[in-house]
């Protein structure tokens, strides 16, 4: 049968079979990647171009090198107005983006902005704005106009232009024949077999019966229109779409509680107490960039006004959870608990709650029965005042709970937040999708079975990976096999794919016409930035052409007005389409006509066209558009803006059917409290989101939240469950893990689900004992050497919508397993003055507090704010220097602005907050850097040696005096800090790192030789040496499985030893793909030299420019962004010019949260850190932990100062602000050595600031 | 200038004629050349009465004889260490400084630990040849030759390592100021720059003073090598190739010797121009170190950034050097016949109080940082000292992880010199050589405590990373240890390794007071020799 099938395909017929080293560009395509969108639309040339040629022979262009194309850039340019020269092979400037006109708004070198959005797994989408250089997309960025974005990103589309240049994506069509195996293919085979009785023909007449479509969810109308369409014409066919990473608790209980299933719209910023059980809203949410924006609007500014110019209070955030997430990383109080006992407290909190407020007695009876085992203890101060707290901010507090708990208990929630009159306010309802509310998990068991029973004979799988991700219980892998025909369309080369018989490459959202609805409805458009580089085709494009849906007459229309417009013709949009034409070169509308002669058009409906025939339905439908030229109106301006604007939908308020809530209340059951024998495991998202994007480099590289694990996925656990169960690595104490050069896991065996799968478990702090957390997504076995060689396939223990399970027991396989992890240094280690943090009340007392520092020579003096007052600086004498700085003519003191007339004094003058109450952690800044500056990522191998190379890096410490259960997490984004007194700058012998009159410390490559020196004295460490031609050569970072494998324990490393040998300068350069995503105004760095933050100063410049081109004096503020505050949801980052007083960066450094790190170096950093504030509720403190309770005042885990004899700063803030004097009451305090006040009092101090001081007498009185 | 008339001995000595051996008996107390307690005589520091003629013969005989059967298996095992250097130095440049172990926290390690050990190792050979010579310690005659060796050795050891430490080595040449059409100079603020003038100003001056010392000695050999063939023309060729083993003496000590015709204008010359290097080289051997001192005194690091480096560096570096010396001739002076007579055990000893006394210092360095870091009230200066070096982390589980390697600094620098209180300890070879390993290994150790150690926890934990070399950082400190012991058995082999001059200015029968004639009017200062009586 299948041989027969390839007898058909004529162009297929002795084709050499392929294998799976990724082709050249050149061979596979030819030059065609600076094709520009609108070419590729309307060309009938080009669409004879593609037919003819495409791709199996195409085009054998010269060996792509920047110079050819420069070369022939250059020519096309030169030939640019002129028509075609005859005689010429089809000149390449058909392709080419500016070949034949170069449009007015595009000039080479600068780069142009496309919106468009991305649409998330499981429905959603972000709105982005995506930057391109001569037809190459590059970067990504927040569409400000988007709701859901307002110009922010999340580290999902901020890394997705990676994977549009994999060099390891499938590239063209492949048929798998059974005799012959893989063999080339084409589009046009695919199609004439489709069009066969062996394809989809013999479908027509059983209406579909033995054909299944499997695909991801989506809220995308053209693509629900397109499946309505394709089961229009096979209604008897399966449609599955799931998710890995689906909710169906939520689904079901919101079903339960409203009558229809309802997705929530969160509207923290409305909340003032904000509960969550094993919920992150700000990680793997649809909404998340909403949501954090949200949960921080009330905590970064602290003292801001609303819009009516109230102060906002801060809220406070209480988190219930057995993992480590992002916004558990940032409550004020985080509980540990194990997810079995999870239900038991949202019943314990429910029981205070509804006992208080008198709910409805249908739900206190159905708490009434909910049996909790005796040995089930919870803190019980903290859950009552936790709800008392919540219930008394009534319409200001809301309970949330994770997919991980049962449906019982999202039920509980909902008649809590009924009860606390948190829906409406705070959370609001919208009906889900069809697809988005069907339960995947439960479709694909169904599935297998009908594969099982022979009903099915052909599959459809679109952009979904059910071999890979399917839960156990379908056992898809071998099911799918068992399927005769499996047509796979896919980007990235996936487990499905490969065991496919058709395999189609498709097209990245950026290469792609597309839609989608956001999170809030919000209707967005995906629009390509790029012609699809492998000639792949779109879902929706594969999906009209199954249907038979070609869309003529929209094509027809659509290509008649851009054609007469490609000619110059006026065209005026009637009613019924271009209507109007002609123009002064006499051009008119029958010309254009005659170009679109509808015979050549594609069998394949274009994206474009499918997209506009669908929006001109949705546009009747919604707003009432029946007129073509309004229609265009709008459509254009969706392109421009990449959505309808004010399109979203609003949300509800439902009735809640109590009833219905208390009966499913009824059925939840508690746990027992999970032991050595008997584990709880939580199963998580991590960083490859649910395994897609196990190819993208830039996230594989991004450290864990939490663990900082690069590359992998080990089991993580507590450190008391891992002393208990003898897992420690490399001895008894867990902080001694990083006393190896490869960090080790020690390997395990965990059974959970009767199933079981040997990983390594790694510690980190803030977990529940005896609680496993798995992350999802790792251990692919296909997509290319960045995804195969990282991690374990967990999928393969997790059931069906599983997300939480008990009884697990792990025991010990001997080995150990290499991980590689960024921060391996839990503790801050006493050093507060690092990382400072303040309470509430603390905070409200003396934030206002400023205390002038002098000396008692008035030598130097200072103005020190209240953050400032918690460091040494504020202790010490203030600084002074022998050296003047010639920028600034100053003396050195360390407050000290620059003297006026200096350089320092004369704008602009770039400097950075950075603020760590709004900061989460969540790493998109890291990525936004890596994206922008051509940062290279170094593999596995290099990042367990210490040799990351993100400039911004998140440093992570868990403070408090319990390893097991810190009190905090605190995040701390360190990038250079341009330094005004730059240390680096000193050392280095060959004037490689030398400063910029507007504050830069610049750093020239070409003049580095790699002495190292400057990285050595950087107090930050911020500096990233190429140990190795990271940015040039391909991705070496030992990720071959072979290496990451145990040995027993001895060796960490089973690297084949002849690979060591292997120098990394003669392994492969990167290829052309890969060189494509690379920023074009920022160097790619060679190995042996330094480089690190730059404030993105390729920005800075443009601005410049442009602001000059304007007439305009100097940059206004805003009018610059750096990659990193451009991407970061919670505007933890501001970047401007500090001596324009307006500007948001000289707001924020005057705030009694700024303050310098290590700012008694005298360093002068130009980036300066804010204070994160947190608002514990002090009940719970009072009880629960006395001597806090008791020091409110003061750093809680402050505790190596209090060892050391060293009282907390403000306790004795009093004394500092009324008098300013170290009164006696700091003689009395502790051992008095460890005491920097009493440095004052140091005769040897005050004799050193004599002479100073006669040094610089005028009268030279040293002598 | 002296106007007492020379004797009868010593115009017979001066004519040539043997002195009476009957003379020349050594006291007993005195007979191994070790340093005797009697204050009448000094110990002599040729041993066995030997002429004028019989050192000459000695130490020509080192550089024109075979050694012995052990020389040509220890050479080859050292070049093929020198060589796996080069092929050390040759991956590391094709690959990238990747290959060792450093990362974005520990910039510098191995690297620049065994440049500062070698440079160190240098000391010790300017300070014999330069101070001591000033303040004419007749000693040193019998060590300096073979310690300036060492320092030249040193020297080529340690410049290799800033060379190739680099990340573009090809673009070294950026560090000379060189002029330039862009007006880019080098930064003279940085300290790797003041270094790069300080070691090769020290090379070429040591390399000066060295070779200087050698041109009479070289033509002593060119000339010997002259009579044989005119004795003797028809010597052997050396196999393989044309050429006559003497032929190429002269020719090579010809070239080597400067034209030096032995006469009494060279000889005034010579000696204006010693004692000129010596005061040249005076303050370098203090400069030299200071300044490499400075790479890391004026950095803002905790554990560099310390006052106390500059002499602390000096005395370590002398204590290195000594050790070194003693470690090598200690050997050697079993190895070749008669060394024992120009190195006595009286030269040991002199080594082994430098090595308490230089021992002591750097303990008493060690000892002021810590009481600095604790006196300075400076947590993070506190923190580097207390729990990135000393405390083990056994005791402490916030201890140092190299805290074995500072107590192997403390044990060998501190501790193990203390066994030279003891007279006999000290004049026992083997002790002295045992001794001698310990502080070259401590003074490795030192360099790498303060390198690694304050480097791979420095301010902010968050970038806490450990340091671990490879098996290049290892292969290629072996390899430069080869390259040293390399050159210093060609040395050995083809060198004249003692100043044949000068030690026959020591003899007694150089000193123009003669016996029974110094002792009341200059004191025992310049007598020389004890042995002949009143």
């Amino acid at each position: 049968m299948a041989q027969k099938t390839i007898d058909q395909c004529p162009s297929t017929r002795g084709k050499r079979s392929i294998d799976r080293e990724p082709r050249k560009l050149a061979e596979t395509s030819g030059k065609p990647i600076w094709r520009s969108a609108d070419e590729f639309t309307d060309k009938p040339e080009f669409r004879d171009w593609l037919q003819r040629e495409f791709p199996a022979r195409a085009s054998e262009l010269l060996e792509s090198s920047r110079r050819d194309f420069l070369k022939v850039m250059g020519a096309s340019l030169a030939l640019a107005g002129a028509a075609t020269i005859p005689g010429c092979r089809r000149p390449e400037h058909t392709i080419m983006a500016y070949s034949r006109e170069v449009p007015e708004h595009q000039v080479p070198g600068r780069a142009t902005y496309y919106a468009t959005s991305m649409p998330l797994p499981g429905g959603g989408a972000e709105g982005l704005l995506v930057e391109s250089h001569e037809g190459r997309p590059i970067k990504i960025e927040g569409n400000p106009l988007h709701p859901i974005n307002q110009g922010r990103t999340s580290v999902w589309s901020q890394s997705s232009v990676l994977d549009l240049y994999d060099p390891y994506r499938l590239m063209q069509v492949t048929y798998d024949n059974p005799a012959q195996g893989p063999l080339e293919a084409t589009w046009d085979d695919f199609a004439v077999w489709a069009q066969s009785d062996d394809g989809f023909e013999r479908y027509n007449a059983s209406g579909g019966r033995g054909l299944a479509f499997v695909t991801g969810k989506q809220t995308s109308p053209t693509r629900d229109a397109m499946r309505d369409a394709v089961l229009r014409r096979w209604p008897n066919a399966k449609w599955v779409s799931y998710e890995p990473l689906e909710t169906p608790a939520p689904v079901e209980a919101s079903r339960l509680a409203f009558g229809q299933p309802m997705s929530e719209e969160l509207r923290l910023e409305n909340a003032k107490r904000v509960l969550m059980v094993e919920r992150d809203v700000a990680y793997h949410d649809n909404d998340e960039l909403r949501n954090v924006r949200a949960l921080v609007s009330s905590r970064a500014p602290l003292g801001a006004q609303d819009a009516d110019g109230n102060t906002v209070d801060m809220n406070r955030i209480y988190v219930v959870e057995g993992s480590l997430s992002v916004t558990g990383g940032k409550a004020d109080h985080r509980m540990r608990l194990a997810p079995s006992l999870q239900p038991a407290f949202v019943v314990a909190l429910a029981k205070v709650i509804m006992q208080r407020l008198g709910g409805d007695s249908r739900i206190q009876a159905a708490l009434d029965v909910v049996p909790v085992p005796a040995e089930v203890q919870l803190q019980d101060v903290w859950v009552e005042q936790c709800a008392i707290d919540l219930l008394e901010h009534p319409g200001e507090s809301v309970v949330l709970v994770g997919a991980s708990l049962p449906v019982g208990v999202h039920a509980l929630a909902h008649a809590i937040n009924d009860a606390l009159g948190a829906i409406g306010p705070v959370v609001r309802y919208r009906p889900m999708g069809r697809d988005i509310a069907s339960n995947g998990h439960a479709g694909l068991v169904e599935l297998g079975e009908d594969i099982d029973a022979g009903r099915i004979s052909t599959i459809v799988c679109m952009n979904a990976n059910p071999v890979y991700d399917a839960p156990v219980e379908a056992r898809f892998a071998e099911r799918f096999a068992a399927v005769p025909t499996r047509v796979t369309l896919s980007v990235q080369d996936t487990e499905t794919a490969a065991a496919s018989t058709w395999r189609l490459n498709g097209t990245h959202y950026l290469e792609q016409w597309g839609d989608v609805r956001a999170a809030d409805g919000t209707l967005s458009v995906i629009q390509p930035m790029i012609a699809p580089m492998y000639f792949g085709k779109s879902e929706i494009e594969l999906l009209a052409f199954l249907a038979g849906e070609g869309f003529e007459e929209e094509a027809r229309l659509t290509h008649l007005a851009e054609s007469a417009r490609k000619h110059g013709a006026v065209v005026v949009d009637g009613e019924d389409g271009p209507t109007r034409l002609g123009n002064a070169d006499g051009v008119f509308p029958e010309d254009a006509e005659a170009d679109a002669d509808p015979g050549e058009l594609p069998t394949w409906p274009d994206g474009n066209v499918i997209v506009r025939a669908i929006w001109r339905q949705v546009m009747r439908d919604r707003f009432g558009v029946t007129s073509r030229a309004e229609f265009e109106k709008r459509w254009r301006r969706a392109l421009h803006d990449g959505l309808i604007a004010n399109s979203a939908e609003a949300a509800q308020t439902p009735a809640v059917d109590r009833g219905a809530l208390a009966n499913s209340i009824r059925t939840i059951r508690v746990g027992a409290t999970p032991s050595q024998d008997s584990l709880d495991v939580l199963f998580t998202g991590g960083r490859t989101y649910d395994g897609r994007f196990g190819g993208n480099a830039w996230l594989q590289e991004l450290p864990d939240i939490g663990s900082t694990i690069t590359w992998d996925n080990p089991a993580l656990i507590s450190p008391a469950t891992a002393q208990k169960m003898g897992l420690v690595p490399g001895g008894d104490n867990p902080k001694h893990v990083y006393l190896r050069e490869h960090t080790t896991g020690k390997m395990v065996r965990l059974n959970v689900n009767g199933r079981s799968l040997e990983l390594a478990v790694w510690i980190c702090p803030g977990l529940a004992d005896d609680t496993i957390v798995l992350r999802l997504g790792y251990g692919r076995t296909r997509g290319g050497p960045v995804a195969e060689g990282s991690g374990f396939d967990t999928y393969t223990l997790r059931n069906a919508g599983q997300y939480a399970a008990a009884g697990a027991s792990m025991e010990r396989v001997p080995g150990d397993y290499w991980i590689a992890s960024t921060q391996n240094h839990w503790s801050l280690e006493g050093r507060t003055e690092v990382v400072r943090r303040v309470e509430l009340p603390a905070w409200q007392k003396y934030g206002d507090l400023r205390i002038d520092h002098t000396d008692e020579y008035e030598l130097a003096s200072s103005d020190l704010s209240f953050a400032e007052q918690l460091g040494t600086v504020s202790h010490a004498p203030p600084n002074r220097s022998i050296y003047k700085n010639p920028y600034n003519q100053g003396d050195g003191d360390g407050k000290t602005d620059a003297e006026p007339g200096s350089t320092y004094a004369q704008g602009p003058q770039w400097g950075m907050t950075v603020d760590m109450a709004s900061c989460l952690g969540c790493g998109v800044c890291t990525i936004a850097c890596q994206s922008e500056n051509n940062i290279p990522v170094v593999g596995k191998r290099e990042v367990a040696k210490g040799r990351e190379m993100s400039w911004i890096r998140v440093d992570r410490y868990f403070v408090g005096d319990d390893l097991n259960d810190p009190e905090e997490i605190l995040h701390q984004p360190v990038a250079c800090v341009h330094c005004e007194n730059a240390p680096c700058e000193v050392v280095c012998p060959v004037n490689a790192t030398v400063h910029g009159p507007e504050g830069h410390n610049y750093m020239i490559y070409n003049r580095c030789i790699g002495t190292r020196y400057c990285a050595n004295n950087c107090p930050y460490k911020v500096r990233r040496f190429n140990f190795f031609d990271y940015g040039t050569k391909q991705l070496d970072g030992g990720l071959n499985p072979e290496t990451s494998r145990a040995t027993g324990g001895i060796l960490d490393d089973k690297l084949p030893p002849n690979q060591h040998f292997i120098p990394p300068r003669l392994r492969s350069r990167l290829s052309e793909i890969e060189k494509l995503q690379k920023n074009p105004n920022v160097t790619v760095r060679s190995r042996g030299v330094m480089e690190k933050c730059t404030y993105c100063i390729q920005r800075t410049n443009n601005a410049k420019i442009e602001t000059k081109l304007k007439g305009m004096e100097n940059v206004p503020d805003e009018f610059v962004m750096t990659a990193c505050e451009q991407a970061c949801p919670t505007n933890c980052i501001t970047f401007g010019d500090i001596t324009d007083p307006d500007s948001r960066v000289s707001q924020t450094r005057k705030s009694g949260r700024n303050y310098a790190v290590l700012g008694y170096l005298n360093v002068r950093p130009r980036t300066t850190h804010m204070m994160a504030v947190y608002n514990p509720n002090p009940e719970i403190l009072k009880v629960l932990d006395n001597d806090r309770y008791k020091y409110l005042d003061w750093h809680p885990h402050d505790v190596k100062w209090k060892k050391k004899g060293l009282e907390p700063h403000y306790q004795h803030m009093d004394e500092h602000g009324h008098d300013h004097e170290h009164g006696e009451g700091h003689a009395s305090l502790g051992t008095s050595f460890f005491n920097l006040d009493r440095r004052d009092e140091d005769t040897g101090y005050a004799l050193s600031l004599r002479v100073l001081k006669a040094a610089t007498a005028p009268q030279g009185g040293l002598l | 200038m002296s106007h007492v008339p020379p004797d009868k001995l010593t115009a017979d000595r001066l004519a040539g004629r043997a002195p009476d051996a009957n003379d020349w008996a050594p006291e007993p107390g005195s007979g191994d050349g070790s340093l005797t307690e009697d204050p009448s005589y000094r110990a002599p520091l040729v041993l066995n009465n030997r002429s004028v003629h019989e050192i000459t013969e000695i130490v020509c005989g080192y550089a024109e004889k075979s050694p012995g059967r052990w020389w040509l298996p220890v050479f080859g095992l050292a070049s093929s260490l020198a060589g796996m250097a080069q092929i050390m130095i040759l991956y590391l440049i094709i690959t990238g400084v990747g290959v060792w172990g450093l990362n974005n926290q520990v910039d510098w390690a191995w690297d620049i630990t065994n440049f500062v050990f070698w440079i160190g190792i240098g000391h010790a050979g300017t300070l014999i040849s330069a101070i001591l010579c000033l303040f004419k310690q007749q000693w040193r005659t019998a060590v300096n030759r073979a310690a300036e060796a060492m320092t030249i050795f040193a020297v080529i050891c340690a410049g290799i390592f800033p060379g190739i430490h680099v990340g573009r080595a090809w673009m070294a040449w950026f560090l000379a100021p060189v002029p330039n059409s862009n007006w880019i100079w080098p930064n003279f603020r940085s300290p790797l720059l003041w270094d790069v003038f300080a070691v090769s100003t020290y090379a070429t001056v040591s390399l000066l003073f060295w070779f200087m010392g050698l041109i009479p000695d070289h033509a002593t050999l060119r000339d010997r090598a002259d009579l044989r063939l005119r004795q003797n023309p028809h010597q052997a060729r050396l196999p393989f190739t044309p050429f006559k083993p003497d032929v190429l003496r002269v020719f090579i000590y010809g070239l080597l010797a400067l034209g030096w015709r032995n006469s009494s204008r060279h000889w005034m010359r010579y000696e204006k121009a010693y004692i000129l290097l010596a005061g040249l080289s005076t303050p370098l051997v203090l400069s030299v170190h200071s300044i490499v001192s400075f790479d890391f005194a004026t950095s803002i690091l905790p554990g560099w950034h310390t006052t106390i480096f500059p002499p602390y560096f000096v005395a370590g570096a002398v204590f290195g050097g000594f050790a070194m010396v003693l470690f090598l001739l200690i050997p050697a002076r079993e190895l070749f016949p008669n060394m024992k007579d120009l190195l006595t055990l009286r030269h040991l000893e002199n080594m082994s109080k430098i090595l308490l006394v230089t021992g002591m210092l750097v303990g008493f360095a060690y000892a002021m940082e810590f009481f600095i870091a604790w006196y300075g009230g400076n947590d993070f200066e506190y923190y580097v000292f207390a729990y990135n070096r000393a405390l083990p982390t056994w005791l402490h589980e916030d201890g140092a992880p190299y805290w074995w390697a500072y107590w192997t600094m403390i044990t060998c620098n501190v501790f193990s010199p203390q066994v030279f209180w003891i007279k006999a300890l000290r004049r026992n070879p083997v002790v002295i050589w045992l001794v001698a390993l310990a502080v070259t290994i401590g003074m490795w150790f030192e360099r790498f405590v303060i390198i690694v150690t304050s480097l791979h926890r420095a301010f902010l934990p968050g970038e806490w990373h450990m340091f671990y070399p490879t098996w290049v950082d290892i292969l290629t400190f072996v390899g430069s240890c080869g390259i040293f012991l390399t050159l210093f058995l060609l040395f050995l082999r083809f060198m004249p390794i003692f100043p044949i001059a000068e030690i026959k200015a020591i003899l007694p029968e150089a000193d123009p007071h003669g016996p029974g004639h110094g002792h009341d009017d200059h004191g025992n200062g310049h007598s020389t020799n004890e042995g002949e009586g009143h």
